[in-house]
């Protein structure tokens, strides 16, 4: 990208989408030259807007000055020495590993049989039916927690990391379905058939063929629905009774105020989360193909 | 995602219908039914701090009589779609930049950046926005050492910092939204305009623009659900003097303990959400959906 590309090459690349020696020719004159470097100039600030929030918790999470996060006074562990050194943080950071992964496991286990039978029954709803189900993933999750809410309490279920656990579940667990899902689609059948004709039954083939080849869309679905669960905060909020989890203690901690225990904190759950989606994608890119 | 072409079924194994059980079970148990004690509620009262059923209108009256309430609601209505109109206004270059102006080789690792924002909690994303936009925060203090401004900007505890976290919020979704609408759209139509003597501009209002509405329409209706219903931005960075509906929500929830009254907010809001997908889904079908997706 840099500014010495003749305008020709600008405008070829412009479309390197096509199909190499086919790519279309555009016309590549003065006027388009500049629109690209616009257009390049707009990309970073996009970029820059995008990363400022991860850039500030991270730099406040390390400068010294307790109120701002520029301008910069000193590199400090001072933050991170607190958030380790806080009970509540700590027992915060206990139930949501907990809750999520209760959460993962739990969403896993409906999600893969229902996702089974959704590929195998080959029903003309199941499109309709998946709509359904992953619909609690579009619902503004105010309303899901609400609902939730007065349906424990009217049943009698109190407030606790049980009832975070089930309501997270609710959307988790449809989002597992159709991870697993599209690779149950893409899996060849006549696996799962030469076990039946060898005289496995319907359950043991699917035990034994089946869930070690969907094994990578299991472990991905379970790392991104843990990661949904460890990050939610609203839902847990209105659910939880006085075991509290980690968002939950760190919207506590934010209601009294400029804290950059919080960036040091937001740094490190950061760090785990992306740690989380890129060993779930490498799994899900190994495994057999099939 | 959920339409995906599959294989043509080989054998039809009837008896997989049972796995169904258990995923459906628990979705009837915790999910329709506390939807239905949801609009149950909203006609209930509360005694003694417990839920009681009544058969009242009350609930809904307080809704229409007072006007805190109908205010706070136009207030969301407007935000949100004042939201909508700003995140289309940065998504659609941005998505188009991504699509005509990256060369394929980074294009994985350019979409990627954009949903990289997501693995920070949006609370911690609230609080990264206060302390960029407090008086003392980061963009001030860039703003006066530039000479830009010569007095600190008042913009924490807005409704335009509340916008601003909200559109930060909404642009990678709106960006990948976009993205998969332009990127879809046939190269050999883009081709044949140029071939026909059209310019960039002319492009893409005769070609890109009408092409991708589907996709635009789709990613407002998208955006103004998620924008109309956000109760963190408005809460963590929007001011006490104006408070939009989710925020009165969550304080009959959480701070009077008015469940009922919370249902009957629930069930104003699911009524507007519905109503918004219904105006959507008309302009859709008007904007021809899908047109523009697939080869």
């Amino acid at each position: 990208m840099s500014a010495g590309v003749p305008p020709q090459a600008g405008a070829r690349r412009l479309w390197a989408g096509g199909k190499g020696a086919g790519a279309p020719r555009l016309r590549g004159g003065r006027a388009e030259f500049l629109w690209d470097r616009i257009l390049q100039g707009y990309l970073v600030l996009a970029y820059a807007f995008l990363f400022a929030p991860i850039a500030v918790t991270i730099l406040s999470s390390f400068n010294a000055d307790r109120f701002v996060a520029l301008p910069w006074r000193g590199f400090t562990w001072h933050w991170y020495q607190q958030a380790v050194g806080n009970p509540g943080l700590l027992v915060g950071l206990r139930n949501s590993i907990l809750v999520a992964t209760a959460v993962g496991l739990t969403s896993v286990l409906l999600g893969f049989p229902g996702a089974y039978a959704l590929t195998r029954a080959g029903v003309w709803w199941q499109d309709v039916f998946m709509l359904v189900m992953i619909s609690p993933l579009a619902v503004p999750w105010i309303l899901l927690g609400l609902g939730l809410l007065v349906f424990f309490n009217t049943v009698g279920i109190p407030k606790s990391l049980l009832t975070v656990w089930i309501s997270h579940t609710v959307f988790s667990a449809p989002l597992a379905m159709l991870i697993i899902r599209g690779r149950l689609n893409t899996l060849r059948r006549s696996y799962e058939e030469a076990a039946w004709d060898l005289g496995a039954s319907r359950l043991r083939a699917l035990w034994e063929v089946v869930f070690p080849l969907s094994l990578p869309a299991v472990l991905g679905a379970f790392l991104l629905t843990f990661t949904l669960s460890f990050d939610e905060f609203l839902i847990a909020w209105i659910v939880s009774g006085f075991d509290v989890t980690l968002p939950v203690k760190i919207w506590a901690m934010m209601r009294s105020g400029i804290n950059p225990t919080i960036s040091a904190v937001g740094t490190i759950v950061f760090v785990f989360s992306i740690t989380l989606s890129v060993v779930a994608q490498i799994v899900q890119r190994r495994g057999p193909t099939a | 995602m959920i339409l995906q072409r599959r294989p043509a079924p080989a054998r039809r194994e009837r008896w997989a219908l049972w796995l169904l059980l258990p995923i459906t079970s628990w979705q009837v148990l915790f999910y329709l039914t506390p939807a239905v004690f949801l609009l149950m509620a909203s006609f209930w009262v509360m005694r003694e701090y417990r839920l009681t059923p009544a058969w009242t209108l009350q609930n809904y009256r307080v809704f229409f009589q007072e006007f805190m309430y109908l205010k706070a609601y136009v207030l969301s209505l407007g935000f949100a779609t004042s939201t909508v109109l700003l995140t289309v206004l940065v998504a659609y270059p941005f998505a188009y930049a991504l699509v005509f102006c990256v060369p394929p080789r980074v294009r994985l690792v350019a979409l990627v950046a954009v949903i990289a924002p997501f693995w920070t909690n949006y609370l911690v994303r609230g609080y990264a926005w206060q302390t960029i936009l407090a008086n003392n925060g980061v963009l001030n203090y860039l703003l006066l050492r530039l000479g830009v401004i010569s007095a600190p900007l008042d913009v924490l505890y807005t409704l335009t910092a509340a916008r601003i976290g909200l559109v930060h919020f909404l642009l990678a979704i709106m960006t990948l939204i976009l993205y998969s609408t332009l990127e879809g759209i046939d190269k050999s139509l883009l081709e044949a305009a140029a071939d026909l003597g059209a310019n960039r501009l002319r492009t893409f209002t005769e070609v890109i623009f009408p092409l991708g509405s589907g996709g635009l329409v789709a990613g407002s209706m998208f955006t103004f659900v998620l924008a109309f219903a956000d109760f963190v931005s408005p809460a963590v960075l929007g001011g006490q003097a104006q408070r939009v509906f989710p925020q009165l929500v969550v304080d009959a929830v959480q701070w009077t303990v008015n469940w009922p009254q919370a249902s009957a907010f629930a069930v104003v809001m699911v009524v507007t959400i519905l109503g918004t997908i219904a105006i959507f889904g008309r302009w859709m079908r008007f904007a021809g959906f899908g047109r523009g997706i697939g080869q």
